[in-house]
């Protein structure tokens, strides 16, 4: 026990000062969190059962989707949804398709290639929006098309997740094809319930102790995560739908009260999943994970052009390389894959694929906002 | 008034902003957490912000505040116009005063003032330059010219003060 305990506090301790040059560099911290557990794995990896791993990623990932839920409102959602239909499209296929087509060319199976496209697909909401704010960005024109992309990856991903969550049960085809119906109509079925109904459930939520707040959300949570898995879509799906249900000032509240837990139990997440990579096995996937990172930043780039269409040129280019960074997303896909036993070179890509998109987004963002065009030249003002 | 533009930001709140006659893109973001952001773009590329502003909601109301006229219609009740010497003035005839009943000539030679009530507004309709026979009645409003000092002095008189 005290070795358990001793390790923890390590870990926590190496998470804390991460965190602190994270927020002294502006930087996101989640590529310093894999590259601590990474540092662990080389270390020796750490003492927990892997029953005590499978139950902190799981409660982590069920709160990371739900704060990501919390995020948007239902009309945010449809809204976005009619907006960037063309975007959306152009989004998938520029970005899933790298992913999905390096899968094949390692010559991994049509699901772990499809778990691979999901990793290249989905950009880091989290690191964006973090990135948009940092930079003063949030005003800028070309933003609202990156932030509505943002939201149709996220939704997308609800219908994403239980697919591959079935798929990756595996079983016969019959049993599977009905298990994916059960669980795109569950999905379905539930986002609309949380639209049209989720007020009645802030108003039972709602309670002036913080304490009360916590408890009975979070209880909801796991209940709601642990009906998803019941019914055999995945759990985090579950909890991004009842994110989206609440609503009005208890978004806030469990915002205020979640976020912490959410924060520790996260970092703790990232840091534990690279620290189950062999460390050894980072040298042979780099060209391969490097390669797919240069490939994919540059259809990202591509997916900003297209979608801040209605920008002058460096705005477009600024949309492009705000989405290039990938993050926590791509690390549920890849863990989700790795628990149910995929291809062993799956986590290790995943890793360093995510460490270099995160590290290189962010700066591309950054330096971005260097391109300029010359400006027209100004009436001449007369002088007096 | 310009029109303004109103945008939703998913996740983040909603951009409100409008082209100044200058050129250049003002705006505020109204963040979900209550945060405002008071954005100006240049009018060379009205696609960036030049300068953004963060400011927490009680900043924002400070600003508000400052920015428009709630504040200032308290004061323009007691605003004594200062023309050269020359004040300008209103005021109530309060009834507990000795002014209800006395005709303006009485009013402005209980003492010897150096203002004049040169019009009298009553149930919201104004009567200029009133005869010095006319008698003023509770809840009248005097309009007072005079010196600041006699002003004054006329003030004290129909309020009872």
């Amino acid at each position: 026990m005290e070795v358990v305990l001793l390790e923890l506090g390590a870990i926590i301790l190496a998470l804390a000062l991460l965190a602190r040059l994270a927020a002294h560099t502006g930087f996101s911290p989640i590529p310093l969190y894999l590259l601590a557990g990474l540092a662990v794995s080389a270390l020796g990896g750490v003492d927990l059962s892997r029953e005590a791993i499978q139950l902190e990623a799981d409660i982590a990932v069920a709160l990371l989707l739900f704060m990501l839920g919390l995020e948007y409102t239902g009309e945010e959602l449809s809204a976005s949804l009619r907006t960037s239909r063309l975007g959306s499209a152009v989004d998938f296929l520029l970005n899933f398709t790298p992913g999905f087509a390096a899968g094949f060319i390692l010559g991994w199976s049509v699901l772990e290639s499809v778990v691979l496209g999901g990793i290249t697909y989905i950009s880091s909401s989290g690191i964006i929006a973090k990135v948009l704010d940092d930079l003063n960005r949030l005003g800028n024109r070309e933003t609202p098309a990156v932030l509505s992309l943002l939201v149709t990856e996220d939704l997308a991903m609800a219908i994403y997740l239980p697919l591959v969550t079935v798929a990756l049960a595996g079983g016969g085809f019959l049993s599977g094809f009905l298990s994916v119906v059960i669980a795109v109509s569950t999905v379905l079925l539930a986002l609309y319930m949380a639209l049209r109904h989720g007020r009645h459930v802030t108003r039972i939520l709602t309670h002036a102790s913080d304490e009360v707040v916590l408890l009975s959300v979070l209880a909801l949570l796991l209940l709601v995560a642990a009906l998803g898995e019941l019914l055999q879509f995945s759990a985090a799906v579950g909890a991004f739908l009842l994110g989206i249900a609440l609503s009005g000032s208890l978004v806030e509240r469990a915002r205020t009260v979640l976020g912490p837990l959410r924060d520790l139990l996260a970092a703790v997440f990232f840091l534990l999943f690279a620290a189950g990579v062999e460390v050894g096995s980072i040298p042979g996937v780099i060209v391969p994970a490097l390669v797919l990172a240069i490939v994919t930043m540059l259809t990202k780039l591509a997916t900003g052009w297209i979608a801040a269409g209605s920008c002058a040129l460096p705005g477009r280019v600024r949309a492009g390389a705000a989405l290039m960074s990938r993050g926590e997303f791509s690390v549920v896909i890849a863990d989700l894959a790795v628990v149910a036993g995929a291809q062993a070179r799956l986590g290790p890509l995943a890793v360093t694929y995510v460490l270099i998109t995160a590290v290189v987004g962010p700066l591309a963002t950054r330096y971005a906002g260097l391109v300029k065009v010359k400006p027209p030249a100004l009436p001449q003002q007369r002088s007096v | 008034m310009l029109p303004i533009r109103e945008t939703r930001l998913p996740g983040v709140g909603v951009r409100f902003d409008f082209t100044a006659k200058g050129g250049e893109r003002v705006g505020v973001i109204v963040h979900r957490s209550g945060r405002r952001d008071v954005i100006v773009c240049s009018p060379q590329d009205p696609d960036v912000c030049q300068e953004v502003m963060h400011l927490d909601e009680e900043e924002a109301l400070a600003l508000v505040e400052a920015m428009g006229v709630s504040h200032s219609t308290g004061e323009i009740a007691k605003l004594q116009l200062a023309l050269g010497g020359l004040s300008i003035d209103w005021v109530e005839v309060a009834k507990r005063s000795h002014a209800p009943g006395k005709t303006v000539y009485d009013v402005e030679h209980v003492e010897d003032v150096d203002a004049s009530i040169v019009a009298v507004v009553r149930e919201g309709e104004t009567i200029a330059s009133p005869a010095s026979t006319f008698a003023l009645q509770a809840d009248d409003t005097a309009v007072l010219v005079g010196t600041r000092e006699g002003v004054d002095a006329l003030t004290a008189l129909l309020t009872g003060g």
